[in-house]
């Protein structure tokens, strides 16, 4: 009798009740197509990432360190016992979520968070495997912690992607120490790349090199929230933190430096140039955009399907600063321009995805997550 | 127009990729260019935040989540930790709400900081004062 108490109990508290249909909470138009955004979620802490299981389930985490599972249909949410343990602190905590490209076979769940070791910090990359039966991951095994760990308590980057070729990419912030970014036997301000499994590529640009880390693949990067690995066109494409303004998109090709911090289009926080000033400099790469003032880019992706013509071809940006989602042509950049959605929302846009199906889905600050789908669609 | 914004209609082909901007802008300037008319409508009403009482988890919940939590909360995120009532209380003076710490850093502009976080509402303000005011009740 004890064990069946247990038992729902236990069912009680894992399952949260945030069950609830979606809501419409706002309407747009562009173009003469009426869109609505609609909450499927609330209730929650900050969230900061998100993953397909299927169209109708979301896996997401919290910073605090937990991780759910929503059901779309019913709006349930379910928490998966034995989550990372991290160090959530500051700007720290339970970072990226992603699944294997081969999920649906063996399993395995990534993830980024803040790591303590000792009275410092670091940012460590992580898998487990998921048994969606039990609701359980099995045990956190670290595949990558950047080294050396710091004192302080931002910077941390970090959001996941894979090319199509067995590699997993990943970024680290500088940690607040910027002259780290150059440095290549820290990985501060780097872009990781190793295989799936956590091993070191032989390819990758600095193996084999005593005054480099191995797992670097490009450097120079402030803090990093955004990395896309775009199957369409097989590029990568990273977007960073700048300081007071010079937010950056990069295209990240192997072994580059992007600049940070000698060269940068933002300035001191109460202004004042960064070093000497530049915006360029031999051997340092441009961004393909800038945002001054900052947006404070926290994810993005490109959007490749056909389901929202809006969207289409497009970058779309979650923004922190100015509380939007960032939607901007980059590849056809014939223009400038942006639009900046989900404004009257008023809250600092975490994250972005869209689902297999071609749902723009957003988590912001407030522990809610928003679909953005067109107007009577379903 | 304050800033003159050079734009530039270039077209680029995915291999010849350029910088959209290519002059460094003030960190003031309102540096964009919409690409769409976009007329947005709110569906719901937003909180009245002069009919929510006023408490350390109200607080919390309609000021400092959705503008400090990201730096302040935890065990050894910057001070003060905003998410500890503890640690707050030492920040604030109930009997002079004007002369707290925690009123006079956001008053002052030193936070939440420029260009990274929204600036502060003055309703958000105004509740926090007014909680402070009636004695930083947990």
């Amino acid at each position: 009798m004890k064990k069946l108490i247990k038992f729902f109990t236990f069912s009680l508290l894992s399952l949260q009740v945030f069950a609830a249909p979606a809501t419409a909470v706002l309407n747009f138009k562009i173009d003469d197509t009426d869109y609505v955004v609609e909450k499927v979620t609330d209730g929650h802490g900050i969230i900061w990432a998100m993953a397909f299981l299927s169209e109708t389930k979301i896996i997401f985490n919290e910073q605090i360190g937990k991780i759910h599972i929503l059901d779309l249909a019913s709006g349930a949410v379910r928490t998966m016992k034995n989550p990372p343990s991290v160090f959530h602190s500051g700007q720290g905590g339970l970072l990226d979520i992603a699944l294997h490209p081969d999920f649906k076979n063996n399993n395995f769940v990534y993830v980024t968070y803040s790591k303590k070791i000792g009275a410092r910090q670091t940012t460590a990359f992580a898998r487990a495997r998921l048994d969606l039966a039990k609701e359980e991951f099995d045990k956190w095994t670290d595949l990558f912690v950047a080294l050396p760990t710091q004192s302080t308590a931002h910077h941390y980057g970090s959001r996941i992607t894979f090319d199509k070729n067995d590699h997993v990419f990943f970024g680290i912030g500088e940690r607040g120490q910027a002259e780290l970014a150059q440095d290549l036997k820290a990985h501060m301000g780097k872009i990781i790349r190793l295989k799936t499994d956590g091993t070191i590529p032989l390819d990758n640009p600095f193996v084999g090199r005593n005054d480099a880390k191995p797992e670097i693949w490009t450097y120079g990067h402030r803090n990093p929230q955004g990395i896309f690995f775009d199957e369409t066109t097989g590029k990568l494409f990273e977007q960073e933190h700048g300081p007071q303004g010079g937010d950056e998109i990069n295209l990240i090709e192997k072994g580059k430096n992007y600049g940070w911090p000698v060269i940068t289009y933002g300035e001191q926080y109460g202004g004042g140039p960064i070093g000497r000033g530049e915006t360029t400099r031999a051997g340092m790469e441009q961004p393909l955009k800038y945002f001054t003032p900052s947006i404070a880019p926290s994810s993005f992706i490109i959007y490749r399907h056909k389901r929202l013509k809006l969207f289409k071809d497009r970058f779309i940006s979650s923004a922190l600063a100015l509380q939007h989602l960032n939607v901007l042509d980059v590849e056809n950049c014939k223009t400038a321009c942006e639009d900046r959605l989900l404004v009257k929302l008023d809250e600092r846009i975490r994250s972005v995805k869209s689902s297999p199906e071609g749902l723009v889905y957003v988590s912001s600050d407030n522990g809610r997550i928003y679909r953005i789908n067109k107007q009577g669609a379903k | 127009m304050k800033w003159f914004i050079v734009l530039f209609a270039l077209s680029c082909t995915q291999s010849q990729i350029k910088v959209t901007q290519s002059k460094r802008l003030p960190a003031d300037a309102e540096g964009y260019v919409a690409c769409h008319e976009i007329d947005e409508e709110l569906l719901i009403e937003k909180v009245d935040l002069r009919e929510i009482p006023r408490n350390f988890s109200t607080v919390q919940e309609h000021v400092f989540k959705n503008n400090c939590a990201s730096c302040h909360y935890g065990p050894d995120a910057y001070k003060p930790r905003l998410d500890d009532y503890d640690s707050i209380i030492g920040y604030v003076n109930v009997a002079n709400p004007d002369a707290s710490p925690l009123l006079q850093t956001i008053s002052q502009g030193r936070m939440p900081p420029s260009y990274r976080l929204p600036s502060r509402s003055p309703e958000s303000f105004r509740f926090l004062r007014q909680w402070v005011q009636e004695g930083a009740l947990p």
